[in-house]
């Protein structure tokens, strides 16, 4: 099983690393930080480290999330159009080793585009005196974690859906998951608009439960006020994306297991 | 033949699609069945809509048959290990084209868990069966529609595989591209191994297949050995013969030769030869000549299908 998977990991690293807009995407999120530089001189001096690590932080969420969506949306659907996986699918490999295979393999292109990036920024900051800590270390670590949780996503949709579509579910998700803190301190607070429609309420805790929230992802604010993330929080948060990768990609799975190639 | 013989046994297959918004359903197949002997190479035919590809797809696990059985190497389509002795070339392929040849047929043998030094020997080797060695670092890309189906050929046999099912292996080879894919298959059926193949170059069924079925707007209309169904009961006389007669006034079914004012080519069978050339002489035509012209493939193939559309009317 593991050689078949692996077949189709290094079919789909190759494709996605030599995809131009992969290419184009990793060299524009490497200018980005770049130019954090600029940016950070705009700003007062002693905020300057905090705009280098903040805009850092969001430029790796930012075009990993980006990567993720973009190459994930077509992953699947691309090869149904193009009739590729009529070559295949008649293999003797099994279809959720192929929708495995396919989200290891873009897994591996991000994760291999994010160290670079995360290298560069590193570097930029260690160049403007910062000390590179294990706490940058974990919420960049942190971010990943959500950069696959979106990647299962956008796979899951891949797999019974056009990729604009995909793309358009992809992205909703990764917007409902990041405002869901919001959701949940309306839900906490003892007045408002839930507490004046508590029939709402079912529909506001279910939606908290449907979707992933992203928000566990980002540390950004820890970070800058010099508050330490403990190793039990890194480890739930691994936990709790893993959860949603296997689930989106199990998903995915059944579905692909199920179709038919007219 | 029984059933545990048969490499591919197919009975009573239906396959039905239903159009978008499910609006109205398409039998693409309905009611084939036919059986495939280990060892033959078998050639399966059609106009174009006739159901080969949905049958072949069947065959080949991308898509599930509505009604009937379908055994494939004594297994289910879907079962890996039936799988792991298939090899299939699809109509038309696709390739990944980012890939050279070389990638493409080192990750298509990882399928089969070939190892490092087998892998890389075994993919020399296809690249050496069709005759594309001089192109293996070459991008898919910038290969030739001929090209790409000689790397569709390798791909299919990469496995070894016991059973090798290709849906119309010569499209876009020039005729010894043609001759080379023959000559392949029949090295194939020398090792023992079994072929089935759909095509629309008839003269290349004829040339290698022990038995072939045809099929038409879905449904069998002709199967067995090609001997039996060019049978030499079958074989006509065909009359050339010159003269200023009315053409439709003639017995039998005689048509006029395109760009030869005066002539008329005629079909009858060996009996009736004699009494065509009376007759035709009796009304002024000069006999040109006489042949036997055999049943080929083609004709069978147009009465066949000519019989069931008029059966549908």
């Amino acid at each position: 099983m593991i050689r078949r998977i692996w077949a189709v990991v290094v079919n789909t690293f190759i494709e996605a690393s030599r995809n131009k807009a992969f290419v184009a995407m990793a060299i524009i999120a490497v200018l980005f930080i770049v130019s954090s530089l600029a940016i950070s001189q705009l700003s007062i001096e002693d905020q300057r480290i905090r705009v280098l690590i903040d805009f850092g932080l969001f430029s790796l969420s930012l075009a990993s999330n980006l990567i993720a969506v973009v190459l994930g949306v077509i992953l699947i659907h691309k090869e149904v159009d193009r009739k590729t996986f009529y070559l295949v699918v008649p293999k003797p490999v099994r279809r959720s080793e192929i929708v495995a295979g396919k989200f290891i393999g873009l897994a591996s292109v991000i994760l291999m585009s994010a160290l670079i990036f995360i290298a560069v920024w590193f570097g930029v900051l260690h160049t403007r005196g910062v000390t590179i800590n294990i706490e940058l270390v974990k919420a960049s670590y942190l971010v990943l974690l959500e950069v696959m949780v979106v990647l299962a996503v956008a796979l899951f949709f891949s797999t019974f859906a056009t990729p604009i579509i995909s793309g358009i579910f992809a992205l909703s998700i990764l917007v409902i998951g990041r405002i869901q803190y919001i959701l949940s301190d309306l839900l906490s607070s003892p007045k408002g608009f839930f507490q004046h429609y508590p029939a709402t309420k079912l529909i506001a805790k279910a939606t908290l439960a449907a979707f992933p929230d992203f928000s566990v992802f980002h540390v950004s604010r820890q970070l800058l006020l010099g508050i330490n993330i403990p190793a039990q929080y890194v480890l739930s948060a691994t936990g709790y994306a893993l959860a949603w990768c296997v689930l989106f990609v199990a998903l995915g799975m059944i579905l692909f297991e199920r179709r038919q190639f007219l | 033949m029984s059933s545990a013989a048969a490499v591919i046994d197919v009975q009573h297959l239906s396959k039905t699609f239903l159009t978008p918004l499910a609006l109205r359903k398409v039998r693409a197949v309905q009611d084939v069945s036919f059986r495939v002997s280990r060892g033959q190479i078998f050639g399966f035919l059609g106009p174009n809509g006739a159901g080969k590809t949905t049958t072949i797809k069947v065959l080949t696990n991308l898509i599930r048959p509505s009604s009937g059985k379908v055994s494939v190497l004594g297994g289910s389509p879907s079962d890996l290990h039936v799988r792991l002795k298939t090899g299939f070339l699809p109509e038309m392929p696709n390739f990944y084209d980012y890939l050279s040849a070389r990638e493409f047929l080192d990750i298509m043998a990882r399928f089969y868990g070939l190892g490092g030094r087998t892998r890389r020997k075994r993919v020399d080797e296809m690249l050496e069966l069709v005759g594309m060695t001089y192109a293996a670092k070459r991008k898919l890309r910038k290969f030739s529609k001929g090209m790409l189906q000689r790397i569709g050929i390798a791909q299919a046999l990469i496995g070894d595989p016991e059973l090798v099912i290709l849906d119309e292996p010569m499209s876009g080879l020039d005729p010894i591209g043609r001759k080379e894919v023959r000559d392949i298959i029949a090295s194939l059926k020398q090792k023992g191994r079994t072929v089935f193949f759909s095509s629309h170059i008839l003269s290349d069924i004829e040339m290698i297949c022990d038995e072939v079925v045809v099929l038409n707007r879905g449904r069998n209309v002709a199967a067995g050995p090609l001997d039996s169904l060019l049978h030499p009961g079958r074989v006509m006389s065909e009359i050339v013969a010159q003269g200023p007669g009315d053409v439709e006034a003639l017995p039998g079914k005689a048509v006029s030769m395109e760009g030869k004012p005066g002539f008329l080519r005629l079909q009858c069978s060996p009996d009736e030869v004699d009494s065509t050339i009376q007759t035709l002489m009796q009304r002024g035509f000069h006999i040109k000549s006489v042949t036997e012209a055999r049943m080929s493939l083609e004709d069978l193939i147009v009465s066949k299908a000519f019989q069931e559309d008029s059966r549908d009317d």
